[in-house]
């Protein structure tokens, strides 16, 4: 029966809920985060004739742009090629765009989604962070053909160029997947009251993502920033800047088991750990200091 | 577990003994001196500058929606809270469920809740009735199979046949009301939480509804109701919690606190309108009406009464009567029951009309009482004396286009 159950107690406070709490609570409440997932993938590509398909077509498009500007009209020096003597611009801005992509799709999406979810939320109690939860997972889960994608056109130049394009390191893909769903997340809960309240934080957000690609050694690579801007180089600092941005450190590491076939080194790992969850608890505890109160129009 | 029930065991059987005193009723939940307050801010869109650069042109105002409400509602029973639109009814309700947080105060609820704030609002359109019965399920935290035994009870009261495995945006607004409501009272609530969700949908919608409550109350589930239809909140309700600007204005047994709301309702309409009534020395001194339980306004479809006073200064030889019923929207004459009462009229009395059955519609009007000398053609207007009034539906029903007109039927 019911009334074996405490009571549950409203008070000022209880829209604030402590780590351990908040965390409790999304588990309680793991049925309807499965469900809202289940609901944003079947209902995204819905009424398009390819479905999923569609998934792959951003990124694909994105490649070949950036492979025809970079790699063939401007060619970008990429610094050292891979020491198992591979030379190939979209291989290697392929390793680095899909973990771009898994941090602007998980970053955006938790900011989105909060705001997305007052209307609801007047109606209906749930944790202010079940939804953003959801799209995380859900971005996530439609990421994975891009991923299928990758593995396909390294395959294809294994078998086109003779050289050994696969190899263990690639392993590194999945703790490196996590870790960018964890720091992009923390990033979107940092900004998700403060969207709801000002949109002007999305349209900053977005600016900065633009910055951010373009920051980051995407198209272009750290080795040859390092030399060009390393010791006795025009502005050290901003090699600081880039080479400890975590973006920076992600992408470099997915190059490294992927483009590269090494093991990126332990600092990098430690280093993405901590700022990953360090980010996320950051952005979770602010988060939830004001989501009750952004949830209730304030 | 073994507690609560081996208490309850012990406590049935108990005979009427006065040293015993009775076991205290559950409380279900208990709303201790809550209040909320939000933060009205102008204009939104300078916010963020304002913010940034810390030049607070349009300080937030605050408006308090719920002040100092206190109710204690019992496991099994009924409360129903009334009061105008904006009196801070939906707030209270949503502070019940945790949607809003009490600024002030605290709610203890004991059980687990099913809000129904507006059915089918958790609803995703693009997945079929039968999945978002599963999903409204995974929201209330009622596991896979439960919902697996009662999907089939679910689909057989919202009536919607094979709609129930389309997609949600192929429906109607009722129908997704119905099945809104359907997963609701199945989904097996300690207490739900209802906000005008009687008054939607068709009649039979609303019948079945009722019904439903009515059952689920038998069960043991506690019950607080939001409704317009203050017939129906007098026969469901034990208690009506009456809300005036935020405020607990009364709260108790319902037929009381429902007479006092009505009252206070039509004295809000009196106090609005002073100059319809005719200049002084008017000879007919007072004009009101009242329905037969003694409220002062008029319903549909029942019997009014009319109560005037007169002072005259010279008797009128041949008196009658008319009353009129003035639309005030399309200023048409509605009503006219003209009262043939030929009689010698003098100094002071007091004048009663019955009329058995008020068929027009509901709405505000302007009574008139005219008392006239003589009739026909030769009558001559001696007084008169105008009163705004207003007419409601009879809320039983809660149908505002349907008179009940009345007859003798012969079928031969």
């Amino acid at each position: 029966m019911a009334t074996e159950n405490p009571p549950i107690i409203f008070t000022p406070a209880s829209q604030q809920r402590g780590l351990a709490e908040s965390f409790r609570e999304i588990w309680d409440y793991r049925g309807y985060i499965s469900y809202l997932t289940k609901k944003d993938l079947r209902t995204n590509y819905l009424k398009t004739y390819l479905g999923w398909i569609w998934s792959l077509a951003e990124p694909l498009v994105t490649l070949a742009i950036y492979s025809l500007v970079f790699g063939y009209i401007m060619v970008v020096e990429r610094g050292g090629d891979s020491p198992t003597g591979l030379n190939n611009f979209p291989a290697f801005l392929f390793a680095a765009l899909v973990f771009w992509s898994f941090f602007r799709q998980s970053s955006t999406s938790v900011m989105n989604s909060f705001s997305g979810s007052l209307n609801l939320r007047k109606k209906l109690y749930f944790p202010p962070a079940a939804p953003p939860i959801a799209k995380v997972l859900s971005k996530s889960f439609e990421l994975l053909p891009e991923v299928a994608m990758l593995m396909v056109f390294y395959l294809i130049l294994w078998g086109t160029t003779g050289i050994r394009t696969v190899g263990p390191t690639w392993i590194v893909l999945l703790p490196l997947m996590l870790l960018t769903m964890i720091f992009g997340s923390g990033v979107g809960f940092l900004m998700a009251v403060p969207n709801a309240r000002y949109g002007d934080v999305g349209m900053l957000f977005q600016l900065a993502l633009r910055l951010g690609f373009y920051i980051t050694p995407i198209i272009w690579s750290l080795s040859d920033f390092e030399r060009r801007f390393g010791e006795g180089g025009e502005r050290p600092w901003l090699l600081d800047v880039v080479r400890w941005s975590p973006l920076t450190q992600i992408v470099e590491a997915s190059r490294d088991g992927i483009y590269r076939l090494q093991w990126p080194s332990a600092t990098t790992w430690i280093y993405l750990v901590v700022v990953s969850f360090g980010t996320f608890l950051w952005g979770w505890t602010r988060f939830h200091r004001a989501a009750g109160k952004a949830a209730e129009g304030q | 577990m073994s507690t609560t029930d081996q208490a309850a065991e012990q406590e049935l059987p108990l005979p009427e003994d006065p040293k015993v005193p009775k076991p205290k009723p559950e409380i279900a939940i208990r709303v201790s001196d809550v209040s909320k307050k939000f933060e009205i801010r102008a204009d939104s869109s300078t916010g963020l500058r304002s913010a940034l650069t810390g030049f607070h042109r349009a300080k937030p105002k605050d408006f308090w929606a719920v002040k100092g409400v206190s109710v204690d509602v019992e496991r099994g029973s009924m409360l129903g809270i009334i009061g105008r639109n904006g009196s801070g009814k939906s707030t209270l309700l949503r502070t019940m469920c945790g949607i809003y947080s009490p600024t002030e105060g605290q709610v203890e609820v004991r059980g687990r809740i099913t809000a129904l704030l507006e059915l089918g609002a958790g609803f995703v359109p693009q997945l079929t009735g039968r999945e978002n019965v599963y999903m409204n399920g995974a929201v209330m935290g009622i596991p896979r199979d439960r919902v697996d035994d009662i999907i089939a009870d679910v689909a057989r009261l919202a009536d919607i046949g094979e709609f129930f495995d389309n997609p949600v945006d192929t429906y109607s607004s009722g129908m997704k009301a119905r099945l809104g409501f359907a997963v609701s009272v199945h989904l097996d609530p300690d207490i739900l939480l209802a906000d005008e969700i009687i008054s939607v949908g068709d009649v039979s919608f609303s019948k079945n509804g009722i019904n439903h409550m009515t059952k689920m109350r038998h069960r043991g589930v506690t019950i607080v109701l939001v409704a317009h239809g203050l017939g129906l909140m007098q026969r469901l309700c034990d208690q009506i919690l009456w809300l005036h600007q935020g405020e607990a204005q009364m709260v108790g047994e319902p037929r009381e606190v429902i007479r006092e709301y009505r009252d206070f309702m039509t004295m809000g309409d009196e106090v609005l309108v002073t100059d319809e009534d005719v200049v002084d020395n008017n000879p007919i001194t007072h004009l009101d009406i009242s329905s037969d339980d003694g409220i002062a306004a008029g319903y549909t479809g029942t019997p009014l009464n009319v109560h005037a006073a007169y002072d005259l200064v010279e008797p009128i030889e041949d008196a009658h009567f008319a009353i009129r019923f003035r639309a005030q929207e399309t200023n048409v004459f509605l009503g006219s029951a003209a009262v043939e009462a030929n009689q010698r009229l003098e100094g002071r009395g007091t004048i009663d009309i019955r009329i058995p059955i008020l068929a027009i519609p509901p709405g505000q009007y302007a009574i008139e009482l005219e008392i006239t000398d003589g009739a026909g053609s030769d009558a001559r207007s001696v007084a008169s004396r105008r009163s705004r009034v207003p007419i409601h539906p009879l809320e039983e029903v809660q149908l505002n286009d349907f008179i009940e007109l009345g007859g003798d039927w012969r079928i031969n």
